[in-house]
């Protein structure tokens, strides 16, 4: 991390300039970044963000927010995965509206079947199940956002609901279940 | 749709194809029901949602990701150019690359995820590279390179396969039953072509297998050979927990040898094994065992499932999977019932054939297994053949071994007294006889029974002790106290007394929490061991921690007291009630000095560490967020604090004055501020983001500590420099300061107390407290103990010598040579340098040092009467020491021959080297003649003369070990293995090892029939003393073994290694390792158990003793102690 781009960034950003604040604010900056590298590595190269343009949009998105204000650890990383699936789901949205004929661009039904089935789906694909679960019950939502999103083990999800760990491990493969079926059945 | 969820959960539970018939019986709503079938039919067991986009942010270093990095995989190599991702497995991620030199082209590259092992994994490679080169099939996946990357991760370069997984594509295709068979007979055929060359698969499974169309015909190609090999080392440095972690990847296709030792156990049956796995899937849609529920099995389970449990045959599958059956075979292009009758005779047998659970009734090769499937489409008449009834019992008796030997030999008696019956024997006679043997045959089945149940038993709760230290370790401790709690009582050793008593709440309640006493707040005085709290009922206590007694108590008022703080030398007290009292008390008098009444009660409370009581500064914080602050006592009125920039928006949570008194810190809802205390202006300020803070005055060092989410250290003047020291991935509830040892010690919501070093920045747990919640929570200063009120206002106590770590006792500038303890409060340690130190551990007290030897000390042994201490050194001599008088009582020359001495149960006799000048210490009746060559010598202590004496070794002993019954000696030796002489007679048996010479220690089982070698390779091997033979082998750390020390009960051993930070815990009846237990040293040269195996004594490398806690006198209850 340079901390000339920290500094800046720390500067334009609400409330910045307390320097304690400014000092609290780089290890949430570092959290944050840390969780958008694994982001942009695991996007299999189709999102074309930088790890640290990720983590600057969400860092800023986090300030720019109203409540700014944390009860633990949990909720703060909470609040990052939230912020890294907007993210994400906005770059994916863009990219695809830039490109003219963004449909061509969508890997075919194959595979797109195939990663369904083996490995993750397309991102706005999942978005738009995900937003369709949440009307459901918006716990299984939630608890998606954290674990794939932010990363949580399904302990600290369950903490962080304040659910057992048994709902959560109920709730994580009914809602599995639920958005593979969904993602499948949209597609077909 | 709740009820959906509900219903889907419940369904789970149940095996796979019985849920529909469940599902029918009990779910009468037809909507929600079709809703939970189709459901159930998504819920596979796949990596979906499982890899999460984005990393644990404490997990980070962890997770070796970096593997899966584009950026940094792109320059591994110039020769690899990385295009993109195609497939992601248990090992890593493949990637289609195209490789620029020497040949331009595109290949398949797999980087490993895990970098933990790259070394060995590309040493393995390397073994097969040869051979590898030398396989070329058409159906084989050529690899054309490995090594490690730039970043040190392993890669494989393959040939780029465009293909399906072969089950995938035969079932998108609708192949028929017979292209199905066609298609496996290719596979078999690449298989043994790879198997002529000598390279095993070893992990033969569909995805491994793809297929693609070339001009309209279906192409296998088998990839990943050769790979699974370089993949899984040998276990040689792995603990079981590994071994588990690797074969719980693809136990369905796994053989039950591999199963059964390790993947490498493997040979060329083991593949065709597996492609009978495959033949089934093929067939029935499903594999043999359903990969989801084998995986919820332990580890001892899964293998006993693979080497025991014989699946239903093909054809019976496909009948008893009912519509789900009909679901996937529909693909097959014929409809169910054609199926079953299609299967059933030789295509079963075939099948089964591969998959039989003895190698030796497999198939010999996959040609064989070829040219069987080759028959069945034919229509020929194939090998494979039912098994008989004969076969089916020595089946049986396989699966029991030796133990139905005895019942098996009883059986042919049975049946040649039955043949007796035509030489004359009489009808009666011979029903008789038979009626007898069949009873004692019926005995001797029920009796292996049992033992068969009761080894089970073990393995079970063996699998449940690793999985209880794993849920302990990944901080789980909730699913640990279950597991604890539900293994069997007789089975439970010295790992589950350790785990429950690491895992158990070890405050000790002082004061229960009651409605008319419960305490709300506690305060160390400056004095050690003392204790203030106060409660409900408007008493002020002291507490000795030391004693945990009251020592005394005042009544202050007649209203709960909510908050007090003592005044630096003890003389004062504030207390703040519930009525918005303040009251300034006077300790010594016992009587109020001042008060004076606010509006709003105060939650906290401050006093300047002056004398004078007319010099005090005084602050209360409300619970509304108002600071007041009184100078030179009560009387005059206060002056109102306020930070107008950051207000507080509740509760004030922490109050502190600095030591100079010149500034106040306030910490709580809204922030920390530093306030002036004379001018109450704000100095600075911190923190808006946080919605709860405390913050402590670490006086000493200059810092102030921040309690938030993250805990921050800043500048104590100016809130300037904020340093980030630690986010446990836990909230915390309360922390403090210890000056001691520059450390905080904090309390968490995840119930645990833990200690962060400021100087070094390591953490450490120092135990659990069970209930809800914690009003308060104070450390002492001289980091001794810790005391809180819980919810239910009990006031408890954790000591330090009950906390979770170990606690380092005493330290020898040099190694520690060995150990000796009567108990934790009489340890004796011999240095390296021939010093003998005592201590009482208990209170971490020094009691006696001798210079005991002027040269290198060798080794301690203590009398079974715990009357005389024993020693000797490189300075040739052995010393006898009197306990009580801490006096030498003897001292004699000895030559070399052996390093340690061990002594006899009889508290008299000692085995050790042999004297200097044998003449002067035997009688006349002795041999000396014959004692010449010998090499170790029976000591009489009492007497000082040898009774007799041990040879047959070419050089030095290590370490010597008395059988229980003292009737034999065993010994460790250099080049000799290990050797053990009966007491009454000459005649060494040597217990060798092929090309294993060195044996580190020895020890014997309780009940003498068995004898514990620690080989230099660092595995323990288990000999039955008798028989001569090897029952067991342990490999229980990758370097030599320190010690080997058994437990009172006798089921157990404990190991250490020089070069191991953990100890090691195995049951050596079924050679499981049940515990490891951390240490505290980086490596371990000597241990003892003290106290009845509560305590363990560590000595280190690095000269440091350790003393652990492992168990309590008391009965550790699981949910003990305050509530």
């Amino acid at each position: 991390m340079k901390p000339t781009t920290v500094t800046l960034l720390l500067q334009s950003a609400r409330e910045g300039n307390e320097d304690a604040a400014q000092r609290l604010w780089t290890s949430v900056y570092d959290e944050i970044r840390r969780i958008a590298q694994r982001a942009v590595n695991d996007e299999y190269g189709q999102n074309s963000l930088q790890a640290t343009e990720i983590a600057h949009e969400a860092y800023l998105k986090l300030s720019g927010s109203e409540s700014l204000e944390f009860e633990s650890r949990s909720h703060l990383l909470a609040t990052v995965a939230r912020a890294i699936r907007r993210l994400l789901v906005d770059r994916a949205r863009a990219r695809n509206a830039d490109k003219r004929g963004g449909e061509l661009h969508r890997v075919l039904l194959d595979d797109i079947l195939d990663k369904v089935s083996q490995k993750q789906p397309e991102i706005l694909d999942l978005e738009i199940a995900l937003e369709e679960l949440e009307k459901v019950d918006p716990r299984y939502a939630k608890l998606v956002e954290l674990r794939f999103f932010g990363g949580m083990t399904l302990e600290e999800s369950a903490a962080t609901m304040k659910v057992s760990l048994r709902t959560a491990a109920g709730d994580w493969a009914f809602a599995k279940a639920w958005l593979r079926r969904r993602l499948m059945k949209g597609l077909s | 749709m709740d009820g959906a969820r509900d219903w889907f959960e419940k369904a789970r539970e149940i095996p796979v194809e019985e849920r529909s018939v469940w599902l029918r019986k009990h779910c009468t709503n037809g909507d929600i029901r079709e809703e939970v079938e189709e459901l159930l039919r998504f819920d596979l067991d796949d990596p979906f949602l499982e890899d999460p986009l984005v990393a644990p942010a404490d997990r980070e270093l962890t997770c070796s990701y970096r593997v899966s990095t584009p950026s940094t995989a792109k320059s591994f190599s110039s020769r690899y150019k990385l295009l993109q991702p195609i497939g992601e497995g248990g090992f890593g991620i493949v990637y289609m690359a195209e490789q620029t030199d020497p040949v331009r082209r595109r290949v398949a590259i797999k980087l490993l995820r895990w970098n933990t092992d790259s070394k060995s994994v590309i040493a393995r490679f390397e073994t097969e590279r040869q051979a590898l080169a030398m396989m070329d099939h058409p159906n084989i996946a050529r690899i054309y390179d490995g090594g490690v990357n730039d970043d040190g991760v392993p890669f494989f370069v393959m040939e780029l396969v465009n293909g399906v997984p072969i089950t995938d594509f035969c079932d998108s295709n609708q192949l028929s039953t017979a292209d199905r068979m066609r298609l496996l007979i290719v596979v078999c055929h690449a298989v043994q072509h790879a198997h002529q060359k000598g390279i095993i698969h070893r992990d033969l499974k569909p995805s491994n297998i793809l297929v693609s169309l070339l001009d309209g015909t279906p192409i296998p190609k088998v990839i990943d050979f050769g790979i699974a090999k370089a993949l899984h080392g040998p276990l040689t440095d792995k603990t079981l927990f590994t071994a588990f972690q690797q074969m719980i990847g693809t136990p369905e296709y796994m053989s039950p040898e591999q199963a059964e030792t390790s993947i490498l156990d493997a040979d060329t049956r083991s593949d065709v094994f597996s492609l009978g796995v495959l033949a089934y899937e093929l067939l029935t849609g499903t594999t043999p065992f359903d990969g989801h529920a084998l995986r919820k099995l332990g580890f001892a389970e899964i293998q006993r499932t693979i080497r025991e449990v014989d699946p239903p045959k093909p054809s019976d599958r496909v009948s008893t999977l009912g519509d789900q059956g009909a679901f996937k075979t529909s693909k097959q292009g014929i409809n169910h019932s054609n199926m079953y009758k299609a299967f059933r005779g030789d295509l079963d047998w075939i099948v089964m054939k591969a998959m039989e659970k003895d190698r030796n009734r497999r198939y010999s090769s996959a040609l064989s297994l070829a040219e069987d499937i080759r028959r069945w489409l034919e229509n020929e008449p194939v090998e494979a053949r039912p098994p008989s009834t004969v076969y089916r019992t020595a089946k049986f008796v396989r699966k029991h071994r030796t133990k139905v030997g005895i019942a098996l030999i009883l059986t042919l008696a049975t049946i040649l007294s039955a043949v007796g019956l035509g030489f004359g024997l009489s009808e009666r006679q011979a029903s008789a006889e038979r009626q007898e043997n069949a009873k004692i045959q019926n005995l001797q089945l029920q009796k292996m029974a049992v033992l068969e149940a009761d080894n089970n038993r073990s393995l079970r709760y063996g699998n449940a002790m690793i999985a209880a230290n794993q849920s302990f370790r990944n901080g789980r401790r909730a699913t640990t106290m279950e597991l604890l709690a539900e293994c069997p009582e007789d089975k439970r050793g010295v790992e589950w007394n350790w785990l429950s008593y690491l895992a158990s709440d070890r405050t000790v309640t002082i004061l229960q929490g009651s409605k008319e006493r419960a305490q709300s707040t506690l305060a160390y005085a400056s004095t050690d061991h003392l204790l203030y709290s106060a409660g409900v009922d408007g008493m002020l206590r002291l507490w000795r921690t030391d004693t945990n007694q009251e020592q005394q108590s005042w009544r202050v008022c007649n209203e709960a007291i909510l908050s007090i703080q003592i005044a630096e030398n003890d003389g004062y007290c504030i207390l703040a009630t519930q009525s918005g009292q303040v009251i300034l008390w006077d300790i010594s008098k016992g009587q109020i000095v001042e008060s004076t009444s606010l509006t709003v009660p105060a939650s906290i409370v401050a006093i300047s560490t002056d004398k004078n009581s007319h010099s005090m500064s005084i602050a209360a914080g409300c619970t509304d967020g108002e600071i007041f602050v009184w100078q030179s006592g009560l009387a005059k009125a206060p002056t109102r604090f306020v930070n107008a920039v950051q207000p507080f928006k509740g509760t004030i949570q922490s109050l502190e004055f600095s030591m100079d008194c010149s500034k106040l810190l306030a910490a709580g809802k809204g922030g920390v501020t530093l306030f002036d205390t004379i001018s109450g202006g704000v100095i600075q300020q911190y923190g808006q983001y946080w919605s709860s803070y405390a913050a402590r005055y670490a006086h000493d060092i200059g810092q102030i500590v921040v309690f938030g989410p993250p805990i921050v250290k800043v500048d104590a003047t100016i809130l300037s420099n904020p340093k980030l020291i630690a986010i446990p991935s836990t909230d915390i509830i309360a922390g403090n300061y210890v000056s001691h040892d520059h450390s905080l010690v904090i309390a968490t919501s995840d119930q645990s107390f833990r200690r962060i070093d400021l100087d070094t920045g390591n953490q450490e747990t120092l135990g659990y407290y069970h209930g809800t919640g914690i009003q308060q929570m104070v450390a002492a200063d001289d980091g001794r103990s810790l005391a809180m009120i819980d919810d239910s206002g009990a006031l408890k106590i954790l000591h330090r010598n009950a906390y979770a770590s170990p606690t380092t006792i005493a330290a020898f500038d040099c190694e520690v040579a060995s150990l000796a303890a009567l108990s934790s409060s009489q340890v004796f340690a011999l240095s390296d340098r021939g010093e003998i130190v005592a201590w009482n551990a208990n209170r971490e007290e020094e009691l006696e040092r001798h210079e005991a030897h002027t040269e290198q000390g060798f080794s301690l042994a203590l009398s079974s009467t715990g009357e005389q201490l024993v020693s000797n050194g490189l300075d040739q001599r052995l010393n006898v020491w009197s306990i009580d008088s801490h006096e030498a009582t003897a001292g004699y020359d000895i030559s070399w021959g052996a390093r340690y001495i061990a002594m006899h149960d009889d508290g008299k006799h000692l085995a050790g080297p042999m004297p200097r000048d044998i003449t002067t210490h035997v009688d006349a009746a002795f041999d000396v003649e014959a004692s010449r060559n010998a090499n170790l010598a029976f000591w009489n202590l009492e007497t000082g003369r040898i009774e007799r004496c041990f040879a047959g070794l070419t050089n030095w002993a290590m370490k010597l070990s008395f059988s229980a019954d003292c009737q034999m000696l065993a010994a460790a030796t250099i080049s000799d293995g290990a050797v053990v002489w009966r007491l009454d007679s000459n005649e060494p048996i040597h217990f060798h090892v092929e090309s294993l010479p060195q044996v580190d220690d020895v020890i014997f089982s309780r009940d003498n029939n068995y004898l514990f070698a620690a080989y230099h390779n660092g595995q323990v091997y288990v000999w039955n003393i008798a028989e001569k033979k090897v029952v067991r082998k342990m490999i229980c750390h990758g370097d030599q073994i320190s010690g080997i020390l058994l437990t009172a009960d006798g089921s157990r051993i404990l190991t250490s290694s020089l070069s191991d930070k953990v100890l090691r815990v195995w049951d050596w009846q079924t050679g499981q390792n049940t515990a490891e237990i951390d240490s505290g040293l980086s490596g371990v040269s000597e241990m003892q158990f003290t106290d009845n195996e509560q305590s363990l004594i560590l000595g280190g490398r690095d000269g440091r003793i350790n003393r652990l806690k492992i168990a309590t006198n008391k009965p550790v209850g699981l949910s003990e102690s305050g509530r």
